[in-house]
């Protein structure tokens, strides 16, 4: 052979798909350093003169689909009437589990929808013509721009409606993809309009005057904002950072319609800061799959729990050898982000509560007690199958008034995934002083759940509220466990994974730089990509 | 000794001078001039109140009417025949037939409403010559801002009181240059019954307190217009109005719409009855004293051609459709120069044009897949 091949490890990939303003995204890699310490590829997925009305529901979407399906996102049979898509990452057969596992873990992938200019400039100034209107909000810098001549205001609501009519089919389109499975999906904002009138005139073949374009611009950005974030679509604004007195910066466009590659550092920069602190939901998809695979694994089914909080006790010897592994110095923010991790933001939760990295012995000891002590009986008996300590957090709560209750000292449930359960240990004696456990039991009364250091409460934190009652006098250590269904793939294992909760796929992740017992990957993976580079290479 | 007269059984006439040829008044007088030509012997559907009228019109006159209720069904007919309605608040061609309505856009030919009584006209182009501005500036409704002024003019009012005011102002100066601007004015005369402010006697087409304002006796007063001040607010509009445009015409009518409800202490029919005798009297004296002002009829062929219950709806109010087209019919022979029977209705093309979506300019996208990405720079 002549020619030499290096290895590069494999990038996670970010979609962008959409109008032209994605294409400046086409194979940019870049690495995000400061939390995640990983390299992603923005893959521009172009669809020309793609217009709102392209996301139409009942049309089943046919051109994002099939960018989608081209990169390999979903899968399914669209030949029939009604095509069926399923995401791949959500695919719960035998044949698409592997194929998934066959790239590199990364959760769900990021999807970045570039929709709604086209849909301003030729369904909606096309409209509106010189119809002027009243902003429902602040838009400082507009009046800098030169009125528009001989302009009639219309009302508000009208302008809404011709709003909702060229942007409601994205929306629903955008919602449905939320739906269906991709929860990382975000909408990037309108881009400034060009200043340009003439220039404007000749790219559209219609007059709109410059106020007029800003003003709705910054319309449907908030309305697609206000629409898209309660559906769970993120919505990307780099507006501010590409304007100056809320004109385009000169710097940042190549056209006048397009954004340039400094704009788009910024948008990647904010993607990045919204991927990392955002919150990551698990696939509901593969964990139910998981759950029932792992129920059927487990034969006959068990009875369901009949009481709310379960308890049982840790053996003394169990509980010192955990306790002597853990140095509670480490702050409650979340120093693993991982994109195959749902946990926590960056952010700690409270000055008062601490973490801690616990050490490899301290994570053997709690694997000898959760799989091989008489309480690996009751565990499995509530579990109703095998499980996989897959998120083993200490914490310790200092005492503080109950004024600065944070995180989960404030009552809630839990988004967990199918078939979690949550498993507490006392790691100290838990008094009134020391904050116990609290939960809304049936008959709407708040219980508090004292009791003697190696105490364990075993629940399902979606059931009902339930908190940590802030310490008053005395600090309190206890072990947060959260257990998976052990479906075929899952291997029996104790995994610290900093302050992050569950895989988001229990099919695809990985434990590296967590601490684990036994050591190792604990789900079957394919190979990963550098492990079949060295084999092919040798 | 006297003598006796003599008594014959034939006596002779008396001598009385013969009668005159008499030029009995009555005997000249016009059909339209007598009962029995112009209403017995007439079918009900065709009776037609009028005499020659001081002008006519032909279709390319620019015609603006104001009013109450019935005024609507003026400019309706108007637009369906395809005369000059002249309309300066159009609004935006996206709209639907529907949403026109809705927001009062072509219902008249400002979007001002509902105009019922003779100072609420009056001071709407006082407003509009910025000689007036009332002290109510907006009303609270449930979760937004109506005008006092047209408190029904789009469903859910106004999203804030800047974009009311917004819309307001560019109304009145709308309206101004719809007075400027037209050839004839109609207006309905439809109500003497008003509730003014207190402060500074703004006259509102409704009164405030249940759908929207805040109602209390010492702020909004209830006014019953009297014919003389009916006779001074409509002459000082007239007199505005040939200032702003001197050949301006002015056409009055009587709605034959009876009173929703009355706050005299009487009831209805007497209100109304008072009502329409005072409008009737006050567009006669109007129409003696101004030579470009002229009456139409439309209250006489509702209420006196034995047509109520073809011409009234089963509420025993609004009119029927059959009563608008003869009071049309009236007006087009009356006031146009087009024979009414030949006239025919025109397409009012209300749908919105279809979207349209340009693709971008492909050569200007490739342009972006050379630049330079440089993550460090920026």
């Amino acid at each position: 052979m002549t020619v030499e091949l290096e290895y590069v490890p494999q990038p996670i990939p970010i979609y962008m798909i959409g109008e032209s303003h994605c294409v400046v995204f086409t194979d940019r890699i870049f690495r995000e350093t400061k939390h995640l310490g990983e390299t992603f590829i923005t893959r521009a997925m172009y669809l020309p003169g793609i217009s709102s009305h392209d996301f139409v529901v009942d049309g089943q979407m046919h051109r994002v689909m099939g960018a989608l399906a081209a990169e390999h996102l979903i899968v399914g049979d669209p030949r029939g009437e009604q095509a069926v898509w399923v995401p791949m990452h959500t695919a719960t057969n035998n044949l698409h589990i592997p194929s998934v596992h066959s790239k590199k873990p990364r959760g769900v992938p990021v999807l970045v929808v570039f929709a709604g200019e086209i849909a301003l400039r030729s369904i909606f100034l096309r409209q509106l013509g010189n119809a002027d209107f009243e902003l429902p909000f602040e838009a400082p810098y507009l009046d800098e721009l030169p009125a528009p001549e001989g302009a009639q205001t219309v009302p508000l609501q009208l302008v809404f409606e011709l709003a909702n009519r060229a942007l409601l089919p994205l929306v629903d389109g955008l919602t449905s993809l939320y739906n269906m499975g991709f929860t990382s999906v975000y909408l990037h904002c309108v881009p400034p309009p060009t200043l340009d009138d003439e220039e404007f005139q000749n790219i559209n073949g219609f007059y709109s005057p410059v106020r007029l374009r800003y003003k709705s611009a910054l319309f449907f950005n908030r309305v697609l904002k206000d629409t898209c974030t309660p559906r769970g679509i993120r919505f990307l604004d780099i507006w501010d950072e590409v304007t100056v007195r809320g004109k385009l910066n000169p710097e940042f466009h190549v056209d006048g319609t397009h954004l340039n590659v400094k704009a788009a550092y910024i948008t990647l920069n904010t993607l990045l800061d919204s991927v990392v602190n955002e919150t990551r939901a698990p696939i509901a998809a593969r964990y139910a799959f998981g759950y029932s695979a792992a129920l059927e694994q487990a034969g006959p089914a068990l009875p369901e729990a009949s009481h709310e909080v379960s308890q049982a006790l840790l053996p003394a010897e169990s509980l010192d050898g955990i306790r002597a592994g853990l140095d509670f110095s480490l702050e409650s923010a979340n120093d693993h982000v991982r994109l195959d991790w749902s946990g926590s933001s960056v952010g700690r939760w409270s000055e008062h509560i601490l973490t801690a990295r616990p050490t490899d012995a301290a994570m053997h000891t709690l694997y000898d007690v959760l799989y091989g002590s008489p309480l690996a009986r009751t565990l499995r008996e509530r579990m109703r199958c095998d499980y996989a300590a897959l998120s083993v957090r200490p914490f310790r709560a200092e005492p503080h008034p109950e004024s600065k209750a944070a995180g989960p000292e404030q009552l809630h449930r839990d988004a967990a995934p199918a078939g979690v359960l949550r498993c507490l240990v006392y790691l100290s004696d838990v008094d009134e002083g020391s904050g116990p456990f609290q939960y809304r039991s049936a008959s709407d009364q708040l219980k508090d759940m004292p009791g003697p250091a190696g105490t364990v409460l075993l629940f399902d934190g979606n059931a009902f509220e339930h908190r940590w009652k802030p310490p008053s006098k005395t600090f309190r250590d206890i072990l947060d466990i959260s257990l998976v269904p052990r479906h075929p793939r899952l291997g029996a294992c104790v995994v610290w994974p900093g302050m992050n909760s569950w895989p988001v796929d229990p099919y695809n992740f990985s434990t590296t730089d967590f601490v684990c017992y036994p050591e190792g990957s604990h789900v079957k993976l394919a190979e990963d990509s550098s492990a079949w580079w060295k084999k092919a290479a040798s | 000794m006297m003598s006796e007269p003599t008594l014959s059984l034939a006596l002779a006439a008396p001598e009385v001078p013969a009668r005159p040829a008499s030029d009995f008044p009555y005997d000249h007088v016009e059909d339209f001039q007598n009962w029995r030509k112009a209403v017995t012997r007439v079918d009900n559907r065709t009776i037609d109140p009028h005499a020659a009228t001081k002008f006519r019109f032909d279709p390319a006159t620019k015609f603006v009417s104001a009013g109450s209720c019935f005024a609507q069904r003026i400019a309706e007919s108007l637009q369906d025949y395809g005369f000059n309605y002249y309309v300066v608040e159009a609004g935006p061609a996206w709209l639907t037939r529907e949403q026109r309505v809705e927001y009062n856009y072509g219902v008249y030919s400002a979007r001002y409403g509902n105009v019922y009584t003779t100072l609420q006209l009056l001071q709407l182009l006082q407003r509009a010559c910025g000689e007036f501005r009332p002290v109510d500036d907006h009303w609270l409704a449930d979760g937004y801002y109506v005008d006092p002024f047209r408190p029904t003019i789009q469903p859910g009012g106004f999203t804030s009181v800047e974009e009311l005011r917004a819309d307001r102002e560019q109304h009145l100066a709308l309206v101004r240059q719809l007075f400027c601007g037209l050839d004839v004015f109609i207006f309905t005369l439809g109500l003497t019954e008003t509730f003014c402010s207190a402060e500074d006697d703004a006259a509102f087409p409704t009164c405030p307190g249940k759908r929207f304002g805040h109602y209390t006796p010492e702020k909004y007063l209830f006014r019953n217009l009297t014919l003389e001040e009916n006779v001074a607010y409509l002459g000082r509009f007239l007199h505005l109005l040939g200032e702003l445009n001197p050949s301006a015409r002015v056409i009055l009518t009587v709605s034959p719409v009876p009173l929703a409800a009355t706050m005299e202490s009487r009831h209805i029919i007497q209100s109304t009855c008072y009502s329409k005798a005072v409008l009737r009297v006050l567009a006669e004296q109007m129409r003696a004293q101004h030579d470009n002002v002229e009456y139409f009829g439309s209250y006489e062929i509702v209420t006196a051609t034995y047509n109520n219950a073809a011409y009234f709806q089963d509420d025993k109010r609004n009119i029927a459709p059959d009563g608008v087209e003869h009071v049309m019919w009236s007006f087009y022979r009356n006031f146009t120069n087009e024979d009414p029977s030949s006239l025919r209705k025109v397409e009012r093309d209300y749908r919105p044009p279809a979207f349209q979506v340009k693709p971008c300019d492909e050569e200007q996208v490739l342009n972006l897949i050379n630049s330079e990405f440089e993550p460090g720079s920026p």
